[in-house]
């Protein structure tokens, strides 16, 4: 699993430097033509497109196939699934038959992921994870879920590191999962053990915070500036996402 | 579970953000201040936790929790699982970015229904109840999350009928494991936090 895309936040490119409210509206747009693709070669071209945008943003070719190799993996039973057809009753009971298009369906389907898998290093990757947020909440996004996610997304380590101890823990005496009725009471006081720590936790972290004058909303000093050339960018991109779509449905087909 | 991106055609995937963007609006607006490191440390609780592996022959798999969210969040579970599921496939690249909205409403809304019965049908009643309770409910919360699942598939028309299938026949065991830890989590909290369940959150602390 792939921690650490937070750790590319920090460097210098156009996609990093672009106004992280508009990066998102562009990249959404752009997100939303990729799923809207319907033939081969328009979504090669999507694909070559988001390839193009993550190599500007700074991430290596490797980085990105590293991810997207796994997208593939896990799509891989479309490959058999899709082109089946099973047809119940009449004659015969069961009658499998196969199918060209499923095959060209399942190859359309993996292209279109992998295709979005890359357009989310540039448009997720390029800033810390509170400036994608704040990003958000500008664009109307309640704060609420906001801080919501500020929350879970710190406490997510803390809870990381718990549970490899309690692993730790476990093997050292001599536990070995297993599907069995006493390996299941096992996860279940494991599972358990973190939701009661969490839930103590969190009232002391309510209470800590009320001290501090929380009142549900969290102030910063920043304020967003938007030049015109993130406006510019944020033109280019929609203009690209509508050209994929329109090519889609007009010659690439 | 959630479905990938790429799969689902544009109508399902508007769809699904409309009905959990409406979701999410509607319970946050009840939400107070206090609930918010409660939901969001518990949260990151429930995202770990769902991370333990089980093996199971050749291949080790993961807990849903999306039956035992709703038990203990209530109908707080379905803010819970969206925000979950946005960190995993933003932050972490598991799971459909476009499809985020129709994965929200397959894990969110069987959670919350499941949430909701629990707290109904629980109260003053013995731990051995309540355990089996959880169990019956949680197999259900699956069951419900893969048929609303193969219905997004079958949104994108005949030729995801197979899949569809046998996304619903996968989960057949996946039903028994969630029962099985969800009773276990369940007897175990009515031992060592007992207020956690039931009545969750609102009357306790502050």
């Amino acid at each position: 699993m792939d921690i650490r895309l937070e750790s590319h936040s920090t460097l210098e490119s156009p996609v990093h430097r672009w106004d992280p409210a508009l990066k998102m509206v562009g990249f959404g747009l752009f997100i939303l033509a990729l799923a809207a693709l319907l033939h081969v070669h328009a979504i090669l071209m999507g694909m070559a497109a988001s390839i193009l945008l993550a190599r500007a943003a700074g991430f290596s070719l490797t980085q990105v196939a590293s991810r997207v190799k796994w997208i593939f993996f896990l799509l891989l039973p479309l490959y058999l699934l899709l082109p089946l057809r099973v047809t119940l009753g009449g004659d015969t009971p069961i009658v499998v038959g196969w199918s060209k298009e499923g095959l060209v369906l399942a190859g359309v389907i993996s292209l279109r992921a992998m295709a979005i898998a890359v357009a989310i290093f540039p448009m997720w990757g390029t800033a810390p994870l509170h400036v994608s947020l704040r990003a958000l909440s500008a664009l109307g996004v309640p704060d609420v879920l906001v801080q919501l996610v500020l929350f879970t997304y710190r406490y997510l380590f803390v809870y990381f590191d718990q549970f490899h101890r309690m692993r730790l823990a476990l093997a050292a005496r001599g536990f070995s999962p297993g599907v069995d009725a006493r390996s299941f009471r096992v996860y279940g006081s494991q599972v358990g053990m973190l939701l009661v720590t969490s839930y103590e936790q969190a009232e002391r972290v309510l209470a800590a915070m009320k001290s501090r004058g929380y009142d549900g909303r969290i102030r910063t000093l920043e304020t967003p500036k938007r030049e015109l050339s993130d406006w510019g960018k944020l033109v280019l991109l929609a203009a690209l996402s509508t050209l994929l779509v329109i090519g889609d449905r007009l010659w690439l087909g | 579970m959630h479905l990938a991106d790429g799969v689902l055609p544009i109508p399902t995937l508007v769809g699904g953000f409309a009905i959990s963007g409406a979701w999410i609006a509607a319970s946050a607006r009840n939400l107070a201040a206090e609930d918010m490191p409660r939901i969001g440390v518990m949260s990151a609780a429930f995202f770990v936790a769902s991370l333990l592996p089980i093996p199971l022959g050749p291949v080790s798999v993961h807990f849903l929790l999306h039956g035992l969210v709703g038990i203990i969040l209530g109908g707080r579970a379905f803010i819970a699982i969206s925000l979950g599921l946005a960190l995993q496939a933003l932050q972490f690249g598991h799971g459909g970015v476009a499809s985020l909205g129709v994965n929200a409403c397959l894990m969110g809304i069987p959670a919350c229904l499941v949430g909701w019965a629990y707290q109904g049908l629980a109260r003053e009643k013995s731990a051995r109840f309540r355990a089996g309770l959880a169990a019956l409910l949680t197999a259900f919360a699956v069951a419900l999350s893969a048929i609303l699942a193969a219905l997004a598939l079958l949104s994108g028309g005949e030729s995801f009928r197979e899949v569809a299938a046998a996304l619903l026949i996968a989960h057949v065991p996946i039903m028994a494991i969630e029962a099985a830890v969800a009773a276990s989590v369940v007897s175990f909290l009515q031992k060592v936090k007992p207020e956690m369940l039931g009545c969750p959150l609102e009357s306790a602390g502050s």
